[in-house]
């Protein structure tokens, strides 16, 4: 189960709790996987959870991932498990929504889902209530970076498209005392942006130190020059303003020679200082996520780092998909707004599940197991509703039993005797004597189905039916394994 | 016999499959209802217990060890009955103070009749008795919803004894000669021919070479090579500094520190050498507040040294002690020929002070140094760079340093430390080698 040259479980040597052993959590894997291939069978299509397969896979591996502590398989984490997350919300929605026309489809494969989700949770060690609190942490705040990333390329659009309409309007030729505002206004922007550029890039520090002395003077010299000429340049606009207001300056630059001048030189200069202002900004944005990025070892920096890291991939990936999205007309246009607002799905499931965890409704250390079996029990309720055979309802319904109990031996193995020791035949004949027990039964009750649909009995009357439940229920409540 | 609920959710999947079936008329669902309530069944009626057929048996080797030697305990369960053991967990309960470092005291398995489970773990040694308590036996019924556990005492090995001198010749073995068994280039008394020189008035009777005389006519004296004995100088460094271990259940720099002087001591007393005894650290009687045991040879030096050793190992560190101050007076209890070893994990810059102190003296210093740094955090691999600096100050000041590296046997580095140079070349005797 390596990925990116790292283990997705954390496998301690004695007492680790989170992951049954191998032998167990295959004999679980085998179960589920037959209970898939069985539904593709008997809708024609054998292979139709592989796709879904590889995404639950993905989110998995994801949730596992974003626990880590350094900062590559932390933004590997980030990208596998929202993306496959997005998706798979948007087809437990549409399930949500075909549940209103056929709920036993839509528990089939919401069911499938589980399954799947908890077999691969499984192996990976990867749902347990610090896991998903990690992993709603982590990929919200990627995410809200995301929607504040989205933000400030829209500000930079919107800015950007300003300076090219004002810079466009000054080079083309308008009045001198427009060309006068835009020139030293340019001239301070692009000063104070120089300034900054200055002040973050380490220009010091990656100066040999013996002439640091030097180069230090030196870029003191240069900053205060370039924070004087923001000063001067902005102090002359503001004069400007109150001259504006006295009715001096528009006397001043109608003196055809100065105004002319002005004109000309806001002409020549406009576009090369607007070019040095935004080049100077760039500089300085980078330079600054460069020294956050490689600044300090602490975990929330690392963090921070990652899920930044994550939202500019998201952000570059939506950007790369706007074509594709346009060319897909009206529905791609509205996946493509949808695809921001997506994600909230996924933190409300996360929150749900952290809630189950909270309210003890997830057992804590057996939630994958518990997982896989609702979501095989899940299939085999839809099964019946949808009209599959009697034998896949049941086969269903026993290989949920067979994953919790095999699946919660494994943890128990795991728990007391650690990841150590060979226990391949202890586990193994657990779940061949569990599986035999499954077996005996499906076999036993097919024989009872068909006695029951040969003699049609009445036990399709709701009278009958009413009593079987209480029975049912009053069995259970007396049992209570 | 206890039991453990596992079968909640099939409690609920079956009401849940029961309450669909009935409100849409599904028989199928509804007979479905009942595979839950078959596996509750299944774990409600099974049972356990552990077998008396059961045979537990222990083996500790060796159970007399040196403190950071590996000791292998071995656990074997076999079943003496005839019928099989399903589900058997076996836990082997290490005393708290050892730390298993290979292998693990748990493990599990089915066991068919005849059959048996073996679990093989390894201890680093501490110094001290640890008594092994029983085995813990946990037996699963065939559906593991019942369990039962018992401890059961092991037949074979119990106890590990861990002593500083667990590796070294009984106490028998060591001759109570004072007499040396180094030779020099000086001549003098002894077994072995050297040269001859002129008769001088007053020499032996016994040493003049009567043959020669009866050859030549002349007297000349017989000299032998002289056998001398060195004094080496142990000062254990065990102040609070030095008590600290690799990691946990492992022996402590103090612990290795007081082997690696008793497996020394006991080379040196079985070559004729005095040896010396001073603990740096620890509040004692003897001079500057060490605990000093003086030069001595012979069985009973011996035990004294592992005594004050022992007792080193278990004293409160005093912190009140200045000892670079206590290695000066040390340096003054004792003739310029004797030699110091200074034994000490040097995570501090005392040693090196105490060392320097020495080299006014102009005594022959060696510095024994147990590596007790785990270089697999950065930390450690700072504090590692910091003791090998020291290190390699002690050897610029003139001693011989030696680094016992862990996982290096300690005859090994004991060899290199105190293979003796029996000449010099300035006659004088070295027990430690040269700088």
């Amino acid at each position: 189960m390596a990925m990116g040259g790292t283990r997705l479980d954390n496998p301690s040597a004695v007492g680790d709790e989170g992951r049954p052993r191998g032998a167990s959590l295959t004999v679980v894997a085998v179960v589920v996987v037959g209970v898939l291939a069985g539904t593709g069978f008997l809708v024609g299509q054998p292979l139709m959870f592989t796709t879904f397969g590889l995404f639950v896979g993905l989110v998995s591996a994801g949730m596992a991932l974003l626990s880590r502590d350094r900062l590559q398989p932390l933004v590997l984490g980030h990208l596998l498990f929202l993306p496959s997350a997005v998706i798979l919300a948007a087809l437990v929605g549409a399930s949500g929504l075909l549940a209103l026309r056929a709920p036993g489809l839509a528990a089939l494969v919401v069911g499938a889902l589980a399954a799947m989700f908890g077999v691969a949770a499984g192996w990976n060690d990867a749902f347990d209530r610090p896991t998903v609190q990690t992993a709603l942490v982590q990929s919200g705040l990627s995410y809200l970076f995301f929607l504040v990333w989205l933000v400030v390329l829209l500000l930079v659009v919107g800015v950007g498209f300003l300076g090219r309409g004002m810079v466009l309007a000054l080079t083309r030729g308008s009045g001198p005392v427009a060309a006068f505002f835009g020139l030293f206004g340019l001239l301070g922007l692009a000063a104070l942006s120089l300034y900054v550029a200055v002040r973050a890039v380490p220009a010091i520090e990656l100066t040999p130190i013996r002439r640091r002395p030097v180069a230090k003077a030196r870029y003191g010299r240069l900053r205060t020059l370039l924070i004087g000429l923001t000063g001067v340049a902005w102090g002359v606009a503001v004069l400007g303003v109150a001259g504006l207001l006295a009715g001096v300056l528009q006397a001043v630059l109608s003196v055809p020679p100065l105004g002319a001048a002005v004109v000309v030189v806001t002409q020549l200069t406009a576009i090369p200082l607007l070019c040095v202002a935004a080049l100077a900004l760039l500089v300085g944005v980078l330079a600054w996520v460069a020294r956050r990025a490689t600044a300090g070892f602490e975990s929330l920096s690392t963090r921070t780092v990652g899920a930044a890291t994550a939202a500019v991939a998201y952000s570059l990936a939506l950007f790369v998909a706007v074509p594709t999205f346009l060319r897909l007309g009206y529905v791609g246009v509205t996946f493509f707004l949808l695809v921001p607002v997506l994600p909230l799905l996924v933190y409300a499931g996360l929150l749900v599940v952290l809630l189950g965890f909270l309210a003890g409704i997830l057992p804590g250390r057996a939630a994958s197991p518990a997982v896989a079996a609702a979501g095989l029990v899940a299939m085999g309720l839809g099964g019946a509703l949808f009209g599959f055979p009697s034998l896949f309802v049941f086969g269903a319904v026993t290989a949920g039993l067979v994953t919790w109990d095999v699946g919660t031996f494994g943890l128990s193995v795991t728990a007391e005797l650690g990841h150590i020791p060979e226990t391949r035949r202890l586990e193994l004949y657990h779940g061949v004597v569990a599986v035999g027990i499954g077996l005996v039964g499906i076999a036993g009750l097919t024989v009872v189905d068909l006695a029951r649909r040969s003699v049609g009995s009445a036990i399709g009357s709701p009278t009958t039916m009413g009593l079987a439940v209480l029975g049912v229920v009053l069995v259970a409540v007396g049992l209570r394994g | 016999m206890a039991r453990r609920v596992r079968w909640r959710g099939a409690v609920v999947a079956a009401v849940l499959l029961g309450f669909v079936g009935g409100l849409e008329g599904n028989g199928t669902l509804l007979l479905s209802a009942t595979i839950p309530l078959a596996y509750v069944a299944y774990g409600a009626v099974s049972t356990a217990s552990v077998p008396e057929s059961l045979s537990v048996t222990r083996d500790i080797d060796p159970n007399v060890a040196p403190p950071g030697h590996p000791v292998t305990v071995t656990l074997s369960v076999t079943n003496d009955g005839d019928r099989t053991v399903s589900d058997l967990r076996v836990v082997d309960t290490v005393p708290e103070k050892l730390a298993v470092m290979e292998g693990t005291p748990r493990g599990g398995g089915t066991l068919e009749p005849g059959e048996t489970l073996e679990l093989t773990y390894s201890v680093i040694a501490r110094r001290g008795e640890f008594d092994f308590p029983a085995a813990r036996l946990r037996v699963r019924g065939s559906g593991a919803g019942a369990v039962a556990t018992t401890d059961r005492a092991p037949a074979g090995d119990t106890r590990l004894i861990c002593r500083l001198d667990a590796d070294a010749p009984p106490l028998s073995d060591i001759g109570d000669t004072r007499v040396g068994r180094l030779t020099t280039d000086t001549p003098g008394e002894g077994l072995t021919f050297h040269s001859t020189r002129e008769y001088r008035h007053g020499d032996p009777a016994g040493r003049i070479d009567w043959r020669g005389y009866a050859k030549q006519g002349e007297l000349s004296t017989v000299n032998y090579d002289r056998q001398v004995s060195a004094t080496v100088v142990f000062a254990l460094d065990a102040r609070a500094a030095a008590r600290v271990a690799a990691g946990p259940g492992r022996p402590t720099a103090v612990e290795l520190g007081a082997y690696a002087t008793t497996r020394a001591l006991n080379t040196l007393l079985g070559a004729g050498h005095d040896v010396a005894v001073a603990v740096v650290g620890v509040d004692g009687d003897g001079p500057g507040g060490l605990v000093w045991l003086p030069p001595g040879s012979g069985s009973e030096q011996r035990s004294r040294a592992i005594a004050v050793l022992g007792d080193a190992i278990d004293a409160t560190p005093a912190t009140e002690r200045d000892p670079t101050l206590q290695a000066r007076k040390l340096g003054g209890l004792v003739g310029r020929e004797a030699q110091f070893v200074l034994v000490s994990p040097l995570l501090d810059d005392a040693p090196v002070a105490m060392v320097e102190q020495w080299s006014g003296f102009d005594q022959s210093r060696t510095v024994l140094s147990p590596d007790i740094v785990a270089s697999n955090t950065v930390s450690g691999q700072y504090e590692q760079v910091r003791r090998r600096t020291r290190l390699a100050r002690c050897q610029a000041g003139g001693a011989r340093t030696i680094d016992w590296r862990r996982g290096t046997p300690l005859p090994t580095i004991l060899e290199a430390t105190f293979a003796v140079e029996a000449h010099r070349a300035s006659g004088g005797v070295r027990a430690g080698g040269g700088g």
